[in-house]
């Protein structure tokens, strides 16, 4: 299709994310295993433009804008939190862990910035006070981090799951030190496997979140029991091999700003669109040339970016040769509408 | 009501079944099948239009917005050429429909055989033409279902027939038997007139009862265990084959489930607890730059 192309220049080592800016659809930064921070004008030209490339010490893990777009978090392996200013790329370390960082995430309506970890805390950033943080712990190792407009949904190891709310969290940011925030919910994961990913609804009425084993589930944070009788789970990215049902991850998910429906990218290499309200699948993509790592939306839902690279294999000893690309698809009107939403 | 039986299309009604060529679904009917091909194969993505065939498509992109289209949206790999013309059932290459039909047909085989060991029926038809019954229909007139029955009643009354040999082998005492003495006046074909016993074959102790005859089988509470202990052996043992298939019958579908579900599933990617992106970071590669 020719509304879709791929970055002219993609990283060398597999991409961990993908992120547009705040408020334009043309600027998107990229992290990536090979060290590096990528930002892109993919409006620029044909293929886009690399405007500038970041160094990180260590694989870079997660990515994200900040306040506008010339501010950048980023997360990696070298333990720290960093500020990026996009315009002179000078970086600022904010605060270290005491293992890699998986996540990072900027929450724009509390200026607040979270960072997640393998050591199991969470970092809050109150940005109107730099260089102070405070830290939360968790049950577990963090796998994956998503905001709504007032919950923040932090998946784990061991299937846990949390529910912070975000004005709590701001509110225990102000004062550095270790932060006594206690949940707003503590869940455990509705599937068997281990959590992949995770992702909010935009319009703050439940998350959707992935396994391991092709699975995503979606439940609605509402604890009542009716609103909870609602979740649901099903399988996805599979393939079926000479009888034998090959499971993939799937490694992304991400909710559509506009029309609330999401996308969710496997290790098969396939992206499909689904309706969480009407339990629907709208979509599904061409299958990409390597595993899907991570999906994102522009602010206007006209574009998705999709991070491709092959993923890591149970059993094998080193990543496998593969496509590392960025996808931009550009979305016509009605093509990630639910069906039932364009009456 | 009893329940009704669910019917399993025949392999014909499976063939005939149009199907699509980009993603080999398979619908009730044609009308469906081209509906289907608009809306999923040949739908605009621009502006939703539907079109007839991948062609239509491909000249109102160009046309109207200027775009070219280079695959059929949804189709299977392989089939997403521009370069052949399909509508509905039309157009598909002879090789394409051939390797269909051996796909349905392998399925159909392979769904029946899964059904039948599933459920132990026997496939469709061979109850009348195909593989045996394990009885073979008997045909009898109406004359001689009467005189199997009459025979029966006879043998009955003669106590030949088995059922209550096992109490009686395990208490072959006399009067059990006296039950079975036919009223005096009715002749038993082949018994001797009253009175008339065979010299030494039976004491006298028990007048008005049948004597045994050497032409009948014996009968059994007259300390002859052997026909009665056979007959119990093979009873139960049928008792016993026809129990213990059973169990292992009922067995072998539940642990084609679990198999269904384990074994036939291969996980691309699987941890308690590390995810791939920890399992990556400890690569060499990588591990060399992460802080310690």
């Amino acid at each position: 299709m020719s509304n879709q192309f791929e970055l002219a220049q993609n990283p060398t080592d597999p991409i961990s994310a993908v992120n547009f800016a705040p408020n334009s659809s043309s600027r998107l930064l990229v992290s990536s295993w090979d060290r590096n921070v990528y930002l892109y004008d993919v409006h620029a030209e044909p293929g886009g433009k690399l405007i500038q490339k970041f160094e990180h010490p260590a694989p870079v893990l997660d990515v994200c804008f900040g306040r506008d777009g010339n501010e950048a978090f980023s997360a990696g392996m070298d333990w720290e939190v960093r500020r990026i200013d996009l315009d002179s790329g000078a970086q600022t370390v904010l605060s270290t862990h005491s293992a890699s960082v998986r996540s990072v995430l900027y929450s724009a309506p509390h200026n607040l910035l979270v960072s997640a970890s393998w050591d199991s805390t969470l970092h809050l950033h109150d940005l109107s006070q730099p260089g102070e943080f405070s830290t939360v712990a968790l049950p577990a190792k963090a796998f994956s981090l998503s905001a709504s407009p007032t919950k923040l949904v932090v998946a784990m190891a061991n299937r846990s799951v949390n529910i912070y709310e975000l004005d709590k969290l701001a509110q225990a940011a102000k004062a550095s030190g270790d932060a006594d925030v206690k949940p707003w919910q503590q869940r455990e994961s509705s599937m068997k496997y281990m959590t992949r990913a995770v992702s909010c609804m935009p319009d703050d009425a439940g998350y959707a979140s992935s396994s391991i084993e092709g699975r995503v589930a979606v439940e609605w944070f509402d604890a009542s029991e009716e609103s909870q009788a609602r979740k649901y789970a099903f399988k996805c990215h599979r393939q079926a091999v000479d009888g034998q049902d090959v499971v993939y991850p799937v490694n992304a998910l991400a909710f559509h700003p506009v029309h609330g429906t999401f996308a969710s990218g496997g290790g098969d290499g396939v992206v499909a669109l689904w309706d969480a309200v009407h339990k629907r699948r709208i979509r599904q993509y061409q299958k990409f040339p390597a595993s899907v790592q991570t999906i994102n939306f522009s602010n206007d839902g006209r574009f998705v970016a999709i991070g491709v690279s092959p993923g890591f294999e149970d059993g094998s000893d080193d990543v496998p040769d593969g496509a590392i690309k960025v996808f931009i698809r550009e979305l016509s009107d009605t093509e990630a509408k639910g069906k039932a939403s364009k009456k | 009501m009893t329940k009704k039986r669910k019917r399993y299309p025949d392999l014909q009604q499976k063939l005939e079944r149009p199907w699509c060529f980009y993603c080999e679904r398979d619908f009730d009917d044609l009308k469906i099948l081209i509906s289907h091909q608009k809306a999923k194969h040949f739908k605009c993505d621009k502006c939703g239009r539907r079109l007839n065939t991948a062609g239509g498509l491909n000249v109102h992109m160009t046309q109207v917005h200027k775009e070219q289209l280079n695959q059929v949206e949804n189709a299977i790999p392989g089939r997403g050429g521009l370069d052949i013309e399909i509508f509905g059932m039309e157009g598909v290459p002879p090789d394409v429909l051939d390797q269909h039909n051996q796909d349905v047909t392998r399925q159909h085989f392979a769904d029946e055989a899964a059904r039948q060991a599933a459920t132990g029926n026997p496939t469709r038809g061979s109850g009348l033409n195909g593989a045996k019954s394990k009885r073979a229909k008997k045909n009898e007139t109406i004359e001689e279902i009467l005189q199997r029955a009459e025979k029966y009643r006879i043998d009955r009354a003669n106590g030949v027939l088995p059922p209550p040999v096992a109490e009686v082998k395990l208490e072959p005492t006399p009067p059990a038997v006296q039950p079975f003495v036919p009223p005096p006046g009715v002749v038993v074909p082949g018994a001797f007139p009253p009175g008339a016993f065979p010299p030494g074959a039976f004491p006298p102790v028990r007048p008005g009862s049948v004597p045994g005859v050497s032409g009948l089988p014996q009968r059994p509470g007259f300390g002859a265990p052997p026909p009665g202990a056979d007959f119990d052996n093979s009873l139960n043992e049928l008792i016993r084959d026809a129990q213990n298939p059973a169990p292992a019958a009922s067995e072998t579908p539940v642990e084609k489930k679990n198999s269904k579900k384990d074994k036939n599933i291969k996980l691309v990617f699987f941890d308690e607890s590390v995810s791939p992106e920890e399992k990556m970071a400890r690569l060499p590669r990588y591990a060399e730059f992460a802080r310690t």
